[in-house]
Order: C-alpha cells, then sequence, then structure tokens
C-alpha cells in the first residue's frame, strides 16, 4: 500500500516537472519598447533572420536597420529558434549572413552574445534591435524590452509557433 | 622649394586623420558603423595530372601550395538611404587567374558602386558591380561559405579566355535598379541593368557603342530555402566570334595547304556588325534540411555573324571563310552537397560545356568534381576536391596537349571582419 503512495507520488512530481519544463520551452522573441511593431509572422521572422530585409520597414519610413541579436554558443534554444523559423542551424545561417556582408547587402554579422541577459540587455540599449530568448527570462524584462506575437499569437497560446 | 613639399606632404594629415576617425568611429549614424572593413585569405594549392591543355604547354605545370588572395571589403552606408561597397583584391600569389608574375603584388578593384534607396521595391545603383545574371554571379567571390574551391565552369573567366571560348556571363555593368516585391509571402526580386558591353578595339579599349542591357527575376516563393532566378542579357559585340571564325579559316587552308595550324592569329576581314549576343539562362537553388541542390543553365546565342566580303582582298580568303550563320553554346551546371554534423560538406558537381563550333572542345566539355569541405566555424573553410576533364570529339589537327586531364586541389578559406 505504502508502495502504491510512493509511486503515486512519484508520477505527479514528474507530471509537474514536465509540464513546468514545458512552459519554458516556448522562445520569446524580443525588440526594444520604443519599436512600433507589435506582431511578425513566421514567413517575415525568416526574411529578418536571413538578412533578406535589413529594415524596419514600418519604422521612420524604413530609415531604421533592423539589428540582429545572436549567440556566441550553440544551445538548444538557438538551434530550435533558427530551425524552426529558417529551416537552417545555426552554423548555417551564420554563413548567410556572411554571405551578405561578402555582396554588400549587410555590414557586419550580428552581434553575439554570450549570455540570454547580454541579449536582453542589447535590445534594450538598441532601438532597431530584435533577439530571442527562453520564456523563462521574462521576469528579468526591463520596461524598455517587449514580447512580439509571433503569427498574432501570443506565446502563451498553445498553438505559439515557437514551441 | 623642399619645405613646401614638405608642407604639401603633411597637408594630406589632417584627412588621413579623418579617414581614420570614420573608419573606426562606433557610431556616427544610428546603429550602423560608417564603414565596416573586412576581407578573406584564400590559400590554395593544387595538383595538375597531365600538361595544360592551353597555350601550348610543353611541360607539366609544377603543384603548388601558394597564398593566393586576399580580398579586402568596404561597405558604407554613409547617408541615410546612400551606400557605397567596394571589393579590391591584392594578388598575393600568381598561378590562379592571369599566370604572368607582373600580377604578382597587383591590386584590383573588382567592384565598386554607390547605391540609392528610394524604397524596397527600388534602389539604383552605379559604378562598377557584377552583371547580376544567374544566382553565382554575383556571388562569384564568396570563397569563404563555398563549399567547392573553384567556382563552376561558365564563370571562370580565366579558363575561357584561355581556351578562347569567350565568356558566357556578361561582364560588369555600371548602371542598374533593383528592388523586391513581396506579394502574399512571395518574395519577386527584379533587376535591369546596362553596361558597357565586350565590344573592344584590338587593344581592348571600350569603342563606346554597342552597349549591353539586361534584367533578372528571382522568386522565392514560400517554402524555406527555394531560390529560383530567370536572366536575359544582350549586346552587339562584333569580337565575340572572332576565335572560331580565324580557327575554323585556319583549319580549312591547313587542310588545302598542308601547313600546321600553330598560333591562332587573325587571317580574316572583319565580320558583320549586326553581330547580336543574346544570353538566357535559369538557376535553381534548394536547401532541404542538410541535403543542398544547386544548378544553373545559360544558353548564349550569336545572332546574324556574316564576314563582310573579302573577295576583293584575296582571291583564296573566301574559301576558308564561313558563310553568314548562327553560333550558340550552352553551359550548366549541377551540385549536389549533404552535410554531416553541420561541418562537414561532401559535394558531387557536374559541369557541361556544349559547343558545336568550338575548335578546342569541339563537341563538349564535362567536368566531374569530388570534393569536401570542412567548418570548424563559420569564419574558416577546408576544402579539397578532384576534378576530371573530359573532351568531346576534338578536332584532328589541333595539338596532343589538349586532351583530358585530371586535378587535385586544396584550399583554406578565411574570413576576417
Amino acid at each position: 500500500m505504502k508502495n502504491i503512495k510512493i509511486y503515486r507520488i512519484m508520477i505527479v512530481i514528474f507530471l509537474a516537472f514536465i509540464s513546468t519544463n514545458n512552459l519554458y520551452t516556448q522562445i520569446v522573441v524580443i525588440v526594444n519598447s520604443k519599436n512600433p511593431v507589435t506582431s511578425l509572422t513566421l514567413e517575415e521572422l525568416e526574411r529578418i533572420y536571413t538578412a533578406n530585409v535589413v529594415r524596419w520597414e514600418s519604422v521612420n519610413d524604413g530609415e531604421e536597420y533592423i539589428t540582429l541579436s545572436d549567440y556566441k554558443n550553440k544551445s538548444d534554444v538557438v538551434e530550435r529558434f533558427f530551425k524552426t523559423v529558417t529551416g537552417l542551424s545555426h552554423l548555417k545561417i551564420r554563413l548567410e549572413w556572411i554571405g551578405k556582408m561578402l555582396t554588400g547587402e549587410i555590414q557586419h554579422v550580428p552581434n553575439k552574445s554570450a549570455t540570454e541577459k547580454d541579449v536582453i540587455e542589447f535590445i534594450a540599449s538598441n532601438k532597431g534591435a530584435i533577439g530571442f530568448v527562453n520564456a523563462s527570462m521574462i521576469n528579468e524584462f526591463p520596461e524598455s524590452v517587449k514580447v512580439l506575437k509571433i503569427n498574432e499569437k501570443n506565446y502563451t497560446e498553445s498553438d505559439y509557433p515557437l514551441r | 622649394m623642399r619645405n613646401k613639399c614638405k608642407m604639401n606632404r603633411f597637408k594630406n594629415i589632417p584627412y588621413l586623420i579623418l579617414v581614420l576617425i570614420l573608419c573606426f568611429s562606433e557610431s556616427l549614424l544610428s546603429q550602423e558603423k560608417p564603414i565596416s572593413i573586412y576581407g578573406y585569405l584564400d590559400l590554395a594549392g593544387r595538383d595538375v595530372s597531365k600538361k595544360q591543355f592551353f597555350n601550348g604547354a610543353t611541360e607539366n605545370p609544377p603543384s603548388t601550395f601558394m597564398l593566393l588572395r586576399t580580398h579586402i571589403l568596404l561597405n558604407s552606408h554613409f547617408y541615410k538611404n546612400w551606400k557605397a561597397f567596394a571589393i579590391i583584391r591584392f594578388q598575393n600569389g600568381t598561378f590562379l587567374g592571369n599566370e604572368s608574375v607582373e600580377n604578382k603584388g597587383a591590386f584590383d578593384l573588382l567592384e565598386g558602386w554607390f547605391e540609392y534607396r528610394y524604397d524596397k521595391w527600388l534602389r539604383i545603383r552605379g559604378g562598377k558591380f557584377l552583371a547580376p545574371f544567374g544566382y553565382y554571379n554575383t556571388r562569384k567571390y564568396n570563397s569563404p561559405i563555398f563549399n567547392s574551391i573553384l567556382l563552376p565552369l561558365m564563370y571562370e573567366d580565366e579558363f575561357l579566355s584561355q581556351t578562347s571560348a569567350g565568356t558566357i556571363i556578361p561582364p560588369e555593368q555600371n548602371l542598374g535598379i533593383l528592388g523586391e516585391f513581396l506579394i502574399d509571402n512571395w518574395a519577386i526580386g527584379y533587376n535591369a541593368y546596362i553596361g558597357n558591353g565586350s565590344d573592344t578595339d584590338e587593344h581592348n579599349y571600350d569603342v563606346n557603342n554597342n552597349k549591353g542591357i539586361g534584367f533578372r527575376i528571382q522568386v522565392e516563393p514560400p517554402v524555406h530555402n527555394l531560390t529560383i532566378g530567370t536572366s536575359f542579357y544582350t549586346e552587339k559585340s562584333r569580337f565575340d566570334i572572332r576565335p572560331y571564325l580565324d580557327m575554323n579559316a585556319m583549319m580549312k587552308k591547313a587542310a588545302v595547304t598542308g601547313q600546321p595550324v600553330n598560333t591562332i592569329i587573325p587571317i580574316l576581314p572583319n565580320v558583320n556588325e549586326n553581330e547580336t549576343r543574346k544570353t538566357f539562362g535559369f538557376d535553381l537553388r534548394y536547401l532541404i534540411g542538410n541535403f543542398k541542390l544547386r544548378g544553373e543553365y545559360v544558353q548564349s546565342d550569336i545572332t546574324d555573324v556574316a564576314l563582310i566580303d573579302a573577295s576583293n582582298i584575296s582571291d583564296t580568303l573566301n574559301t576558308y571563310a564561313f558563310d553568314g550563320s548562327d553560333f550558340s553554346k550552352t553551359f550548366y551546371f549541377i551540385n549536389l552537397s549533404y552535410t554531416f554534423f553541420d561541418k562537414l560538406t561532401p559535394f558531387f558537381e557536374l559541369n557541361v560545356f556544349e559547343d558545336p563550333r568550338h575548335f578546342v572542345y569541339r563537341n563538349t566539355l564535362h567536368r566531374y568534381t569530388l570534393g569536401t569541405s570542412f567548418r570548424p566555424n563559420s569564419n574558416i573553410a577546408i576544402k579539397i576536391e578532384y576534378h576530371i576533364h573530359q573532351f568531346g570529339d576534338i578536332y584532328n589537327k589541333v595539338p596532343n596537349n589538349f586532351k583530358n586531364y585530371e586535378m587535385l586541389w586544396a584550399a583554406i578559406s578565411v574570413f576576417f571582419n
């Protein structure tokens, strides 16, 4: 009888762990609060991260450049984000950026941050910047950073595309 | 006087300081540096199995491994919607490209242009830029991101010029418009351009007529990493067909007189000024997971070719000459690659050149390439590849060194910024 209780408790703990973990597997796309953009489609995000779009067309008549934020190191969040959004690995997306530099389309490779905190700080201090972090970081966002909807979905919704 | 010279020398220092400030200042414009300087080094070596088939070489070329080229790129969004871009090449070595020793240490401006952006759908570019013909022509200096060392044959100007095949891809252009439209998640890009054409006199000076014009449309459907494009270019080019005519005339002359064919010297009068070159291209690029397919097809037609009547120059000349005719040559390549562990990418490439009138290939040249690249990170590519060149029905009269041959290449490309 005691054994059954222990099993039940273990299952509850396991399920709680899974559900908590799932909550934190969403990736949120963030921009500076001064940026009037509130939502992007996955296709728009792909064109931004493949550097096919280099300006915020809706900001100052397209005069504001998009400043991409990247990570120095590989991680599950980084690989998952680029695979979902662009279909490319982190290394291949970097090659795309170098290719765009070599044809003059962009001027430099995106800013590389070591940690998600660095990304948040970078976004907070650059009006045209865009980046992504794990949703678990959302409590650490300052006022100068906001989360974008993707395909008009909030990251808490079940059909949010960056899960 | 000497002091004045010294003064003049010092007069440039403020400008130099200004340029340095511009180069290294972080934020004169809102988000972008005023100017970015970056580039890459190519270190490459090769081993050729047989005597080179061009230039009548009598000895095997030596195996080499040397620092070939350094490319420096300058990129500046210097004022609102204005941009400037330049690629400068420093030729450290001698064997790739122009083989003459004089080119060692040479600086070349490969591209240099200004661009004004009116909107996303309209940008105006002027200066010297690669013709946006096909997907890879405007990217042909991107060795740090390519998996292969050698470009597809249709982009190898040096190879084509040495075999007298003539360029098939349009030369650099001077003025163009470009832009992009988004329609229901379909990205449709366009280019339209004009340039000096390839019409030159016997000293290779531009003769200031017969300008080239072209356009390109590129479509990216709402599918990850699929790009399809089509291109067209036309120009009047009186001298493009010249090597064919001269060589064939000499062949005919040799058959009549028994004299051997040694070198190419013009023996025919000018060809018809109505000669027109039209080049059409189709290209495809598709990445599916780790699998990548790319290919291009180009057909170049030269029409209204005719020799000016030479009967008043020589009784026998017309015996060797061609009648008015159309010439056509075709290039295509297919490259298949697969990436393992995100770093190792073996590939196979097939290049085909078909030119029924060509005096060396006579019919076709096939190049088969097996190679692989390894990337420890995004800035370094280590490559090795093996090429087999097979010529078609070679004309009997050509020297023995016009034969099939193999090459082994190894290279390292390092990007810096």
